[in-house]
């Protein structure tokens, strides 16, 4: 006879405010939903408020991807004030997107989703022992080579956007800062630097040699090769992957989004990815829709959300963000720990869905959307895993490093303006879309007599880990937990690999310093 | 140089306590050499403000046993929950202190941690930050 159990699993490690509720039948996830514990309502803040103000509030809604909200609070504004930004604009607002990117991945990669594989739970894996030598909490190798690395790289957006998390040196026109050469020079440097770290400790080869790589068999042929392959990032993530199946899991729905993003000048060398005559793009990272890796041309027309089972009123709205509203229903909301999930609300995260089939997001869509040789092959020949979808994240760099280094030398050789002027913005309608770290995220904006009258925000873990839908179809990662093998119920470290490919970020949390009870008092004043 | 880092959330009762210490020490005449610092929520950003410090001193609030309202004075490495500490979105000052010995073993500045449990009033405010000055002319006059 079968046994049937479900747990609910707090995700706290990835997130504050994420819990996952799981039914196990014989050893087996058979069901699964995703619960985001916390309500924001940035867009009720946002209304009323002067048309400018998304640059600063927007920014704050994360601490992690906030170059992004401020990206695509800007386009949203460009698009209302009918600019089209120079080209030195672009180029910063990519580069400063793309270092948030670089910071984001790897951290994700080894401070949180490899701190799994230093667990008990795999101590009697061969690697093991240098897995917790790379990986444990604070003290690994590798995760204190991210730190200081990661560090260093984000020094590139204070210097060009004045701090980070949180700056605001985009305005619709383009950008308020006009590098000198010499603060260009010393992006240069610290590009350089982060490129030959990455190229030494992550790739342990060339981004050169790296690109060669364009099947499953290739990689293969690389991993074999050296040493230098094998004990990299990459080679060891892949080893300690493939020895406990990652790539069993986490397979999820089969449907990709990217809004693109990372817009092109209309001079560069730089080129696109995944450019052809069918699917044309716009920016370094193509915009589409797949399913599996077959794309077709995106549409934000076809993005809607739906509240069946979110704390919202007008729980049958499944509205486009432009029509959408975000009225949290108190009333609807029960306590963690209290709920009925089956049939009834669960979630503080609206169902995002792109033609009404719920979709993810991230790397890998980018990646797909981009049609990359290397893991449009692996997706072919296994289907959308984990490890695909974190292996993603952590070669993303390889296709944005060139181009950074191609645009901070435009930017030192090529004279031109960084803000077209714009005129007072008093009424309209406008959206801006982009790839942030976790994926696809989007801002609708409309302006009525000098003020917001509608904001509405779609974050990439509005995608990934969205509730069921209208029809009762599972969120993305709740999906890809379905047929995922649990060992002990008591550390279900299967679940985490699986969520956690998905890097998810729902908010950040309220924090104060747990006092130790063996803190050493020094003295009472 | 030493710095007074002032950690949390001014806007969430009850995390505010660094903030609210930062206001009062930018009304005060500091030594040279001393740099106050709104540290807000930046966690491992703060890690720019380690570097090139002979002293490092974080106010933030506290949780866990202690006489409510009162200043209270902990070594810095050994003032957070020693249970295992993942990196995550919401990283704060136990992380980065945990951190800390291990990204700077020959050259980690030293740290104290000043805070207070419980409720935040102006009393609680000024003596917390009455402390850190007292730290730092102790350190300035070598006492």
């Amino acid at each position: 006879m079968s046994r049937k159990i479900e747990l609910n699993i707090p995700l706290n490690r990835a997130e504050g405010d994420l819990e996952v509720r799981i039914a196990l039948e014989d050893g087996q996830v058979v069901e699964a939903w995703s619960s985001g514990t916390m309500y924001r309502g940035f867009e009720n803040l946002m209304r009323g408020r002067g048309p400018l103000d998304g640059l600063v509030i927007t920014p704050r809604i994360c601490g992690i991807c906030s170059t992004a909200h401020l990206t695509v609070a800007a386009k949203a504004l460009d698009m209302i004030a009918g600019v089209t930004i120079p080209d030195n604009a672009k180029r910063i607002r990519s580069l400063t997107l793309m270092v948030e990117f670089l910071q984001s991945d790897m951290r994700q990669a080894f401070l949180m989703y490899t701190a799994d594989f230093a667990t008990p739970i795999y101590q009697d894996q061969p690697l093991f022992a240098e897995a917790v030598q790379r990986y444990e909490p604070l003290k690994g190798q590798t995760v204190l080579a991210v730190i200081r690395e990661t560090k260093k790289v984000l020094e590139i957006i204070a210097i060009l956007g004045g701090q980070w998390p949180h700056s605001s040196f985009m305005v619709p026109g383009g950008v308020v800062f006009m590098p000198e050469t010499n603060e260009l020079l010393q992006c240069q440097h610290l590009l350089t630097h982060y490129r030959r770290w990455y190229e030494r400790r992550i790739l342990g080869c060339s981004l050169d040699r790296w690109q060669q790589i364009e099947t499953a068999a290739d990689l293969d042929a690389w991993l074999e090769e050296s040493k230098a392959h094998q004990n990299s990032e990459v080679g060891f993530f892949l080893r300690f992957s493939r020895a406990i199946g990652l790539a069993e899991l986490g397979r999820g729905h089969g449907n990709f989004i990217s809004y693109g993003g990372l817009d092109m000048p209309l001079e560069t060398t730089v080129q696109p990815f995944g450019a052809s005559n069918d699917h044309p793009v716009t920016g370094l990272i193509p915009a589409g829709f797949a399913q599996g890796t077959a794309r077709q041309p995106f549409d934000q027309t076809k993005i809607s959300e739906h509240l069946r089972y979110a704390w919202f009123k007008d729980q049958e709205q499944d509205d486009h963000p432009f029509e959408g509203e975000t009225h949290p229903d108190v009333d609807s909301f029960v306590p963690l720990g209290q709920q009925d999930w089956a049939g009834e609300p669960y979630s503080w995260a609206k169902a995002a869905r792109y033609d009404g089939l719920p979709t993810e997001t991230g790397p890998l869509a980018e990646m797909i959307m981009a049609q990359h040789p290397l893991i449009t092959d692996l997706v072919n020949r296994d289907g959308p895993n984990a490890l695909v979808r974190e292996l993603a994240r952590i070669i993303r760099s390889t296709i944005l490093l060139p181009a950074m280094a191609q645009y901070f030398q435009e930017l030192l050789t090529t004279k031109g303006s960084f803000y077209h002027p714009v005129g007072k913005i008093v009424t309209g309608q406008g959206f801006g879309l982009a790839q942030a770290t976790r994926g696809a995220l989007g801002h609708w904006v409309k302006i009525e007599h000098d003020r917001i009258s509608h904001y509405q925000v779609i974050s990439p873990t509005t995608w990934n880990g969205s509730p069921r839908d209208k029809a009762g179809v599972r969120g993305p990662w709740e999906e890809a937990l379905i047929g995922t093998p649990v060992r002990d119920p008591a550390n279900p470290v299967e679940v985490g690999h699986v969520i956690r490919s998905f890097d998810p970020c729902l908010v950040c949390t309220v924090h104060t310093l747990n006092r130790s009870p063996n803190a050493q008092v020094r003295r009472l004043v | 140089m030493r710095r007074i880092i002032c950690v949390g959330n001014r806007y969430v009762a009850g995390d505010d306590l660094g903030p609210l210490v930062y206001d009062y020490l930018r009304c005060q005449s500091l030594p040279a050499q001393v740099e106050v610092i709104d540290g807000g929520l930046a966690g491992l950003n703060l890690l720019s403000f380690v570097e090139g410090a002979s002293h490092l001193i974080f106010v933030d609030a506290l949780t866990g046993e202690g006489p409510s309202g009162q200043a209270i004075v902990l070594s810095g490495l050994t003032a957070f929950n020693e249970s295992p500490l993942h990196y995550n979105h919401a990283t704060g000052l136990a992380y980065l202190l945990g951190v800390l010995p291990h990204l700077y073993p020959d050259e980690l500045p030293e740290i104290i941690v000043v805070g207070a449990v419980g409720q935040v009033d102006p009393q609680t405010i000024a003596q917390v930050a009455d402390c850190c000055l007292n730290i730092i002319n102790q350190l300035t006059t070598g006492g």
